[in-house]
């Protein structure tokens, strides 16, 4: 027998009762051993129970019956072994630490197959959806922004937009500007076929050759809509996180953000070789493809130890090397191409003095 | 010392909660995210269960299969929200070829449709949440009930986010306590009711000596801020029964909270977001703590009243807008 205290659910005052646990249930007689109700195990729901303290509550409908005894648990636990309050905190099902494995090995492969496909699939159906003049008109927009922090070059800019047409690839409408970044040597590609090149890789370039792998690599990222599958596959990320965890903003969601930064470098790193790819196939035959790869070697000053390699954004350099001299073709010279980087490079002597 | 005779307390467990975490993350993921709504209402169950007023547990009523139909609702005004944002903010790019006079309509543009969804959204995403939680809480079988309506809080934040933007955030303050007024007005739990007396003056001067000495004591006035809001807030919170008025009081020490917020940054920070679940439970802790309920207020004679009604849908609104759990509700 045990004192309890129960409640009508329409006011908050106690009935003090004798809970009697019999077969079949609990009976609650009120203070003058008069029966007053019987509660059937099968009546009461999984989830009835609940101990907080030393204070255990069994709720029926609206009713519910306060015991202020631990001991009331286990006539409990006999008349509903399978009621929530009796589970692990971990579940049943995930109780023990085979289960437990089976079940992280799944949750980390959803993961994984998440990251690994759901995310690229969906990142790339966003990047396909963009209406390509609204990809035009915010690659335009971000290089009138990236370029007004630099002295315009238009006089350099126009003639290398003449050396990139000269090069005939079979590519959207791509316009190359060069600005003056000082001795950074750089060029990257915009959304829309925006090619920004800095002076100092123009003036880095020995031969057509370089400056033409350059230019083909960077006009790749438009043309194989890089920037738009980065964002897509970003967006993606995001979307992802915020479903599975609700918790986007959170701890877990930043350590999981950690890692779809790493997974965002990987994919960089695989936009940087489809292009290399990209321009050398591309090049076939125009110009000699080893050359970008001397450009590179030369621009390569810190190279990331190889073991640091999957934090870069681009492949590593001797492998991009590697790669591009083992597909690659000597081609005759051309003299069209070497007039027009002659052209260029002269009009950055002339800029110097 | 006299003992409380109501007493507000919390018995949950890091450890147990840990579990109910683990085991929502990993079944989230499985489940490809269906599992987080069954999974925030255990959550929720057992930080309600664990909540004792007068010896007696305070339960959470609300089911997984509710949080997930509030979310089908919540998706659609999501698709909504982001097809909007997309096509102000592709308006961006027409806005840049008119030049100037374009980029200031496409700006004003931008902040107006951003101001009318937050302030539209914000109050809805409370009003669901309030009536859905006090709907679903119980407490000895009784349940509270919230009769704020979206036509009133509507006008309400609209008006105040304006005041708020044209002043530069002065009127926060302001607007902030005139919306907790309206909320607490429109709480009740049987014959018991909620009243809000502080005002946006105290608030303010609350909040400009707190930023002023904070910045001058290079943050270690933080306690000390922290202390002042949390009693302002307390005291000028008035519960009402049968006509009297009974109003809450707090301990609350500078230091006190300088023992809650220091561990609880560096648990977080050391366990990289693991010990997040053990933070929660010295977060309720220390609230109910630090909360002492009127020994005039009679909790044996409350009596049910009407029963409110509502759905899900502000759960999931009201995570999108980071709105919080209203303390325990």
């Amino acid at each position: 027998m045990f004192q309890g205290r129960l409640f009508d659910g329409h006011q908050s005052r106690a009935l003090e009762v004798v809970v009697v646990p019999v077969d079949g249930g609990l009976r609650l007689e009120g203070p003058e051993g008069e029966s007053q109700e019987f509660w059937a195990w099968s009546d009461l729901p999984p989830s009835s129970l609940t101990v907080t303290g030393s204070t255990v509550l069994v709720t029926r409908g609206r009713q519910s019956l306060e015991v202020g005894d631990p001991t009331f648990v286990p006539v409990l636990k006999a008349g509903l072994p399978r009621a929530s309050l009796f589970r692990s905190p971990f579940q049943t099902w995930i109780a023990t630490p085979v289960r437990f494995g089976v079940t992280l090995t799944i949750a980390l492969a959803t993961l994984a197959l998440a990251f690994f496909v759901l995310v690229p699939w969906g990142g790339d159906a966003i990047a396909s959806s963009l209406p390509p003049d609204l990809e035009r008109a915010a690659g335009l927009t971000l290089k009138n922004q990236v370029i007004a922090g630099f002295p315009a070059l238009p006089q350099s800019s126009a003639s290398l937009q003449k050396f990139w047409e000269a090069l005939g690839l079979p590519t959207q409408k791509t316009t190359v500007t060069v600005v003056d970044a000082g001795e950074t040597a750089n060029a990257f590609a915009l959304m829309g076929g925006q090619v920004i090149v800095y002076r100092a890789l123009v003036d880095l370039a020995q031969s057509p050759d370089e400056l033409a792998g350059v230019l083909a690599h960077e006009a790749a990222h438009g043309e194989l809509h890089h920037s738009a599958r980065l964002i897509g596959r970003s967006l993606a990320g995001a979307f992802l996180l915020s479903y599975l965890l609700g918790d986007p903003s959170g701890i877990t969601g930043a350590i999981l953000g950690n890692v779809d930064t790493l997974r965002r470098l990987q994919f960089s790193r695989e936009m940087e070789a489809d292009a290399d790819a990209w321009a050398v196939k591309n090049l076939q035959g125009k110009t000699d493809t080893k050359a970008l790869g001397r450009l590179l070697a030369r621009m390569d000053k810190h190279p990331l130890p190889a073991w640091a390699s999957f934090l870069g954004d681009h492949p590593g350099t001797p492998d991009r090397v590697r790669i591009m001299e083992a597909s690659a073709t000597e081609a005759k010279a051309n003299d069209g191409l070497q007039t027009l980087f002659q052209e260029l490079k002269g009009i950055h002597r002339e800029g110097a003095k | 010392m006299a003992e409380a005779r109501n007493t507000l307390s919390f018995h949950g467990k890091g450890s147990t909660l840990f579990g109910k975490y683990l085991v929502n993350i990993l079944l989230s993921i499985i489940t490809l995210g269906i599992y987080s709504f069954w999974g925030k209402v255990k959550i929720l169950q057992y930080q309600y269960d664990q909540t004792q007023l007068n010896g007696s547990p305070i339960q959470f009523q609300g089911t997984g299969k509710q949080f997930f139909f509030g979310f089908l609702k919540f998706l659609g005004i999501l698709v909504v929200f982001y097809a909007v944002i997309l096509a102000v903010v592709a308006g961006v790019f027409l806005a840049i070829q008119l030049g100037l006079l374009g980029l200031i309509i496409w700006g004003i543009l931008y902040i107006a449709v951003l101001y009318l969804f937050i302030g539209v959204l914000l109050p809805v995403a409370i009003n669901s949440r309030l009536r859905y939680r006090l709907r679903n809480s119980t407490w000895r079988g009784l349940n509270g009930i919230y009769r704020g309506k979206n036509k009133e809080l509507i006008p309400m934040v609209l008006w105040g986010l304006f005041l708020t933007l044209i002043t530069l955030g002065i009127y926060s303050p302001w607007f902030s306590v005139k919306v907790r007024k309206y909320l607490y007005s429109k709480l009740s739990f049987g014959n018991l009711t909620l009243r809000f007396d502080g005002t946006g003056g105290e608030l303010f001067l609350i909040g400009l000596k707190g930023l002023l000495l904070s910045l001058i004591t290079l943050g270690i006035y933080g306690f000390w801020y922290g202390r002042n809001l949390y009693r302002w807030s307390t005291t000028k919170s008035v519960l009402v029964q049968n006509g009297q008025d009974l109003a809450l009081t707090t301990p609350v020490t500078a230091g006190a909270l300088f023992k809650l917020w220091v561990p609880n940054i560096l648990l977080l920070i050391i366990t990289l977001g693991i010990a997040y679940p053990w933070i929660v439970v010295r977060n309720l802790r220390f609230f109910y703590a630090n909360l002492t309920l009127p020994d005039a207020l009679d909790l044996d004679n409350i009596n049910q009243g009407e029963s409110g009604t509502g759905n899900a849908l502000g759960e999931s609104l009201g995570d999108f807008l980071d709105l919080g759990d209203f303390g325990i509700l």
